[in-house]
């Protein structure tokens, strides 16, 4: 059983990783679209988003280098399901608001005509999803090829 | 209790020690994240408020500051951020003509418009909205700005499409009363691409992520409600109160 766990929680730190990984990387190359996106759920003010959009995809960079790397897992993926957290609650109140956008998630996002509901649900859905990934490592944190063995499992010599 | 052998005080030491590595280790990489957090942040602040220089090719009626483009003189200043993609700016730029070109008739709106290209990358190919504004700016140069605005929103594109073509928007600088060669040589040649470019980053400096953005005297007009010609009004009446 561990030995199924411990495989199970490496595969959702790399699989964190790269979702992570690639969602940041797609926003650090376009930074201004990653504000306007933010600008977009109005949850901040307009003049602020362009900051909360950088920031955002500068922490993504972050997370998912300490996930693939495997360092301070439990605390890395307490921050993670946090911003996932976060963004379940951002796509539900822009929901709740009858708004029409694209999320953003891995692109920059943008007003829709049509179909918002259902990219909403699916949105909603794969973060859900994420949240559940980074909860099982926080209950087990320890997977393999992580760095945390070498700096946390030190046995005195 | 007590722990009674050497073992078990030994264990108790190592396990003392990997608790405190552990809340080291996990400081250092919530540090790590709020730090690229901040990096982010950092960068935006250095290059948001550096939009450039503005180009040397900029067209007529053409703002003091160069990011924006006057087309009638009046005590309240009216800015319109508008993107010719954008189908809420269609919506925008609809419900507001009638009571900003009575405005204008009356001289009461100094309006100064921003053709902004937000969303270059919502076209197949990317660029549309780049397209669209200098063709604008091409009429500006001929004092068609505005007619030439209302003609492509009135033709607007759908979104992920490829957008008016390039004959097309000569075909509508006719439409709306342009002659001469100028005007398509202007649009064929992309001459205010920089410009619009200048504008969108000026736009993008001063706060201004999305379109349509309305400011009456400088304070954004909340277009969120069902009559967005009232809104605007009333907004142009308290600053003049």
């Amino acid at each position: 059983m561990t030995f199924v766990r411990t495989w199970a929680g490496t595969a959702a730190r790399i699989v964190l990783a790269a979702v992570l990984g690639y969602a940041g990387w797609v926003k650090v190359q376009d930074l201004t679209g990653a504000g306007r996106t933010v600008a977009l759920y109005q949850l901040v003010p307009e003049e602020s988003a362009q900051l909360v959009g950088a920031a955002v995809a500068f922490v993504e960079l972050a997370l998912a280098l300490l996930l693939l790397a495997g360092l301070a897992t439990r605390a890395v993926a307490a921050v993670t399901a946090l911003l996932m957290v976060t963004y379940i609650a951002a796509i539900a109140s822009v929901w709740a608001r009858g708004m029409s956008i694209d999320c953003g998630c891995f692109s920059s996002g943008g007003t829709l005509t049509g179909g918002a509901e259902r990219g909403y649900v699916v949105d909603i859905a794969r973060d859900l999803a994420f949240l559940g990934a980074a909860a099982f490592l926080i209950t087990r944190p320890r997977t393999r090829y992580a760095l945390d063995r070498w700096v946390l499992e030190t046995k005195e010599r | 209790m007590q722990p009674s052998t050497d073992a078990q005080v030994r264990e108790m030491v190592h396990r003392r020690r990997r608790r405190r590595r552990t809340v080291l280790v996990s400081l250092a990489a919530v540090v790590t994240v709020l730090g690229a957090a901040l990096v982010g942040a950092g960068l935006v602040r250095a290059t948001d408020t550096e939009p450039g220089d503005a180009p040397e090719e900029v067209p007529a009626g053409v703002a003091a500051d160069r990011a924006g483009l006057v087309t009638s003189e009046g005590p309240v200043r009216v800015d319109l951020y508008l993107d010719y993609l954008c189908p809420e700016c269609r919506i925008t730029e609809k419900a507001l003509a009638p009571e900003l070109r009575e405005m204008q008739e009356r001289g009461e709106v100094r309006v100064v418009h921003h053709p902004v290209a937000f969303l270059d990358d919502r076209s197949a190919p990317a660029g549309y909205s780049t397209r669209a504004a200098s063709a604008a700016a091409c009429a500006a140069d001929r004092n068609k700005f505005e007619p030439y605005t209302a003609a492509l929103f009135d033709e607007q594109p759908p979104e992920q499409g490829p957008g008016l073509d390039t004959d097309r928007l000569v075909a509508l600088g006719r439409d709306v009363g342009i002659t001469g060669a100028s005007f398509e040589r202007c649009v064929r040649d992309g001459t205010y691409r920089p410009w619009v470019t200048y504008v969108s980053d000026v736009a993008a400096s001063r706060g201004v992520a999305l379109t349509p953005t309305v400011k009456v005297a400088g304070k954004r007009v909340d277009l969120s409600g069902p009559d967005r010609a009232k809104a605007f009004v009333r907004a142009v009446e308290e600053s003049r109160s």
